[in-house]
């Protein structure tokens, strides 16, 4: 059974169909990118996939249930939608101790990992007070509180500086060696490209191109994951 | 649920505002108790313990209001909703949770105020006579600003969740106290209507003012309101999309 399965995945808003149509699997201990233009669909995929935003028609299913049902949706699943959802007015460590507690992880994981993204230092914080690529940090420790073996991570690298991505590609790829499922939406394509081993493309809510970096771009003789984008986006030479 | 609860409380402790509130609630209400003290000393009339008490219900009222309004909304205010469902995806669950511990705090911050209240006119009236002693009926009243405080909490955590925003929240209550309930009986030509409004039922609980509802149909229509706003709230949260 694949771990995650999208089957027909659909979503308009009013006269705009922001994902339309989407299929496709994913197997487990795969790191996979996911890519798009802005307004291509990504985000509202992997929401539809996080059970945030609700399906017009079709469904996503993780372990073949919808998020909403998975018994320990914490310890099965870690995402990141979003640096900008911890309350400005809480410590980084207490914004995770708060994310911890359905799950009854302790404190001793939240520190944990608090040192896994370098913020020990800035634990006892308020939020409101980091910056962007502290609070994708303190995001990306959010995701690993669980231990989970399946990670969906929108713009992961967002915020961060050179010295943060080189540090994210580590971190993804050291997931990815433990067997983790990891999905992972991003723009930047050159980095994507180092670290991803599947991508899937996705334009005006529709799939454009799925399959291994290297396999695509010698089908498309493309040079580099870059020009296959505007390849298959510009061009709209859909495959 | 247990769990939830928890994690609700945890969310309440970690933020200065609740502790803010809660400070706020003590000095108000050993303001209003010390300075109701006073002016009966002053007035040569010895204070007396249940009417010290209930004076600073409305203030904890409003604050509990406030603080419950803060932790809904404001979890769609600051996004914080979308990790709070990828936590606890089960929506149901999560607002009840919200709802008890809302509730929870709310009838604290009124004992809190009524504790700091009778404390301060204690000192402002040590010496003054007076009547301290608590009776079945300063009993009675406790009970009543107390439950009334929970579900002001529970109503407007319901609020919050429906509007989404704390400013359009406080601003729907701060309409609907002082003018809805002030301009509604005169619109419809009907003095009487006031003993149903939400105000008016609590008061109703507790002996404020001279309406005749019986305080268990006032307790009930009250939860009645409760039970119809988060109603809709539920059924809102369960239908629309996390911002």
């Amino acid at each position: 059974m694949p771990h995650i399965e999208l089957a027909h995945l659909t979503k308009r808003y009013g006269a705009v169909t922001a994902v339309d149509d989407l299929s496709f699997s994913l197997e487990p201990g795969s790191i996979t990118g996911f890519v798009g233009a802005n307004g291509a669909g990504k985000s509202t995929t992997l929401r539809m996939l996080l059970g945030l935003t609700r399906p017009t028609s079709g469904t996503a299913t993780i372990d073949g249930r919808p998020y909403g049902e998975l018994p320990d949706p914490t310890r099965a699943v870690g995402a990141l939608t979003d640096p900008d959802v911890f309350h400005p007015g809480r410590t980084g460590r207490n914004a995770l101790r708060v994310l911890a507690r359905p799950a009854g992880i302790d404190d001793r994981r939240v520190d944990e990992l608090l040192e896994l993204v370098d913020l020990t230092g800035a634990a006892r914080r308020r939020v409101g007070g980091y910056s962007t690529g502290m609070r994708q940090r303190l995001g990306l420790a959010a995701a690993l509180l669980g231990d989970p073996p399946t990670l969906i991570l929108d713009e992961p690298a967002n915020g961060l500086d050179p010295i943060g991505i080189a540090w994210l590609r580590r971190l993804l790829r050291g997931l990815a060696d433990q067997g983790r499922t990891l999905l992972v939406s991003s723009h930047q394509l050159a980095e994507l490209a180092q670290t991803v081993d599947d991508v899937i493309l996705i334009d005006h809510g529709r799939l454009v191109a799925r399959g291994s970096i290297a396999d695509l771009m010698a089908r498309h003789q493309s040079p580099s994951l870059e020009e296959l984008f505007l390849d298959l986006v510009s061009n709209g030479t859909w495959s | 649920m247990t769990a939830l609860l928890s994690t609700e409380t945890l969310k309440l402790r970690t933020l200065r505002t609740t502790w803010i509130v809660a400070a706020l609630a003590v000095a108000v209400s050993a303001a209003i108790g010390f300075a109701a003290v006073q002016i009966s000393t002053d007035a040569g009339e010895p204070p007396h313990v249940a009417a010290i008490a209930g004076l600073p219900a409305q203030a904890m009222w409003f604050l509990a209001i406030v603080s419950a309004v803060l932790a809904s909304a404001g979890e769609f205010q600051h996004r914080t909703i979308r990790t709070t469902l990828l936590a606890a995806p089960r929506r149901g669950r999560v607002l009840a949770a919200k709802g008890a511990v809302a509730g929870a705090y709310g009838a604290l911050l009124v004992l809190l105020g009524t504790a700091a209240a009778m404390l301060a006119g204690l000192i402002a009236g040590a010496g003054s006579g007076g009547s301290w002693a608590a009776t079945g009926v300063f009993w009675g009243h406790l009970a009543g600003t107390v439950a009334v405080g929970a579900v002001f909490a529970v109503l407007a955590t319901g609020l919050g969740v429906i509007t989404r925003s704390t400013a359009i929240a406080v601003a729907a209550v701060l309409l609907w106290r002082f003018v809805g309930e002030g301009i509604l009986p005169a619109l419809l030509h009907h003095d009487g209507l006031t003993r149903w409004t939400p105000t008016g039922t609590a008061g109703a609980l507790i002996g404020i003012g001279a309406n005749p509802l019986a305080p268990g149909a006032a307790a009930l229509l009250l939860s009645g309101y409760a039970a119809a706003i988060c109603g809709l709230a539920a059924a809102l949260f369960l239908r629309r999309d996390p911002t």
